[in-house]
């Protein structure tokens, strides 16, 4: 019969896969005799440290719990990382969200604050007292005469893009100011939190500069 | 069975009941039948300016807790024959006297006999607000051309949007003043509609007489040749359907005899 764990030696230490087609009993059985035969092999003191793959499975919490305190009755063994190869589809959802630049098309009216998970680019109307609010960064091609708020709450990494000629006030991460008419340049600016961590407003040909990660996306993963 | 239309505005003092009292009456003129319900509980105003104020038994809080029948508590205006009544608000008590599905009650039990219920909100975006909301199929938004009443009507349209009713809500633009709005010192009819970005119902020029005629109980709209009271007449034929060309903004200058009346009228 097929073990259902296999122990593999590789240039970084020794790895445990749990085969995904045992049954999760069996595999503690299997991990029990294989760590009782590795202490008695083992001669020397020298600590080791397991990866631990569990293929197209994900523990339980519960089942995460019973491999620790399994591995932690030997002195000698410790888990380096216990990973699967899947996560679970609320996750992936929310990395595809976070992930996403995500176009806008509406009114946020006096007193509406839009909430947006990733990177937003607007085109719609954002009227006084309206708060246009991404944990991402937001790029903007309408009107706005109301707050925009990139990073929030504190993902200082963000930066927004716009005209600010009628923002009266601007968030990137966990700062925010009135805008300064004097501060910002014609056209379009790019407002992000600079060196000395704080606010920022530089011409759109800066964007690259400043912001070098925004261009380095590939195929929508980070 | 009737319709419900609430008139909001946000904002206090831009013409809220002024504007219900004139198209429920303007409605009445055109032979539908009206309910006007005031839900300003503590501040009813509405029975003034229909000049029923004294002839007021019972109010809709005494209906919601079932000290009178709808029937009683209605309050007739006589110069209509059967086609324009009142229910209107408690004086001694407050917003919190009624709440939203008692609200919405009153309005089903109303919609089988009339053809329109206009429902007179108060100002502001709370318990009066959801109050007059609960019970409405379409919305009236009531906005001066002054900013602060536009940025209140613009949260109020966003709360609409928040919570929707059948019909999306439409826009009145009251009390302008022509000169002002010709010579750009106001924000023009466009600029508004199209910030507001609602479809615009009508607009109704500011007018000493809206007030004079209010004082005495009787609404403009029964002077059909005031402008304010064909501004609201065209409001009506709009609600009923009929396509009405906006009212011109020029201001038609007095001709030779109505410039020499003025000048005896002054000297007098």
């Amino acid at each position: 019969m097929q073990q259902s764990v296999i122990l593999k030696a590789s240039s970084d230490g020794y790895e445990l896969i749990f085969r995904q087609a045992a049954s999760f009993d069996a595999i503690m059985v299997d991990l029990k005799t294989l760590l009782d035969r590795l202490q008695v092999d083992n001669t020397t003191d020298k600590q080791i440290s397991f990866d631990m793959d569990t293929e197209s499975r994900l523990l339980t919490a519960e089942q995460n719990q019973k491999v620790t305190q399994l591995v932690n009755r030997y002195p000698l063994f410790s888990i380096h990382k216990l990973a699967a190869n899947v996560i679970l589809t609320a996750d992936a959802l929310a990395m595809v969200e976070r992930n996403t630049v995500h176009l806008v098309n509406q009114i946020i009216r006096n007193g509406q604050v839009l909430e947006v998970t990733g990177d937003v680019l607007f085109f719609g109307k954002i009227h006084e007292g309206g708060v246009l609010r991404a944990t991402g960064s937001i790029f903007v091609m309408g009107e706005v005469a109301g707050a925009l708020e990139a990073g929030f709450p504190d993902h200082n990494d963000a930066a927004i893009v716009s005209d600010l000629s009628t923002v009266p006030r601007v968030r990137v991460g966990e700062l925010m100011e009135l805008v300064d008419k004097e501060k910002i340049v014609a056209g379009t600016n790019v407002v992000y939190i600079n060196d000395i961590q704080a606010l920022d407003y530089v011409p759109l040909t800066q964007l690259k500069r400043v912001r070098p990660k925004l261009f380095t996306r590939n195929g929508g993963r980070l | 069975m009737g319709k419900a239309i609430v008139v909001t505005s946000g904002k206090g003092g831009v013409g809220k009941t002024t504007t219900t009292a004139n198209l429920g009456t303007a409605l009445a003129l055109m032979g539908k039948k009206v309910c006007l319900v005031d839900l300003d509980i503590g501040l009813r105003n509405l029975d003034v300016i229909l000049g029923l104020d004294n002839r007021i038994l019972y109010d809709i809080v005494d209906v919601v807790e079932n000290r009178a029948q709808i029937r009683q508590a209605l309050v007739k205006d006589k110069r209509f024959d059967d086609l324009l009544f009142l229910l209107p608000a408690a004086q001694n008590a407050d917003k919190d006297s009624l709440n939203p599905d008692q609200v919405k009650a009153v309005v089903d039990e109303l919609k089988p006999d009339f053809d329109y219920i206009l429902l007179d909100c108060p100002a502001g975006i709370e318990r009066g607000f959801m109050n007059a909301i609960a019970g409405a199929d379409a919305a009236i938004i009531v906005s001066t051309p002054e900013i602060s009443a536009i940025r209140d009507a613009d949260r109020v349209v966003g709360l609409l949007e928040q919570y929707p009713l059948a019909e999306a809500p439409k826009l009145v633009i009251n009390r302008i003043r022509r000169r002002m709005m010709q010579d750009g010192e106001t924000m023009d009819i466009d600029e508004i509609t199209h910030h507001l970005s609602i479809d615009l119902l009508g607009i109704v020029f500011d007018d000493d007489a809206v007030i004079r005629t209010s004082n005495n109980g009787e609404p403009i709209v029964l002077d059909p040749k005031n402008p304010a009271a064909q501004g609201y007449r065209n409001i009506a034929r709009r609600i009923e359907g009929e396509t009405v060309p906006l009212m011109n903004l020029e201001q038609q200058k007095p001709g030779v005899w109505s410039r020499i009346a003025g000048i005896f009228h002054r000297n007098n």
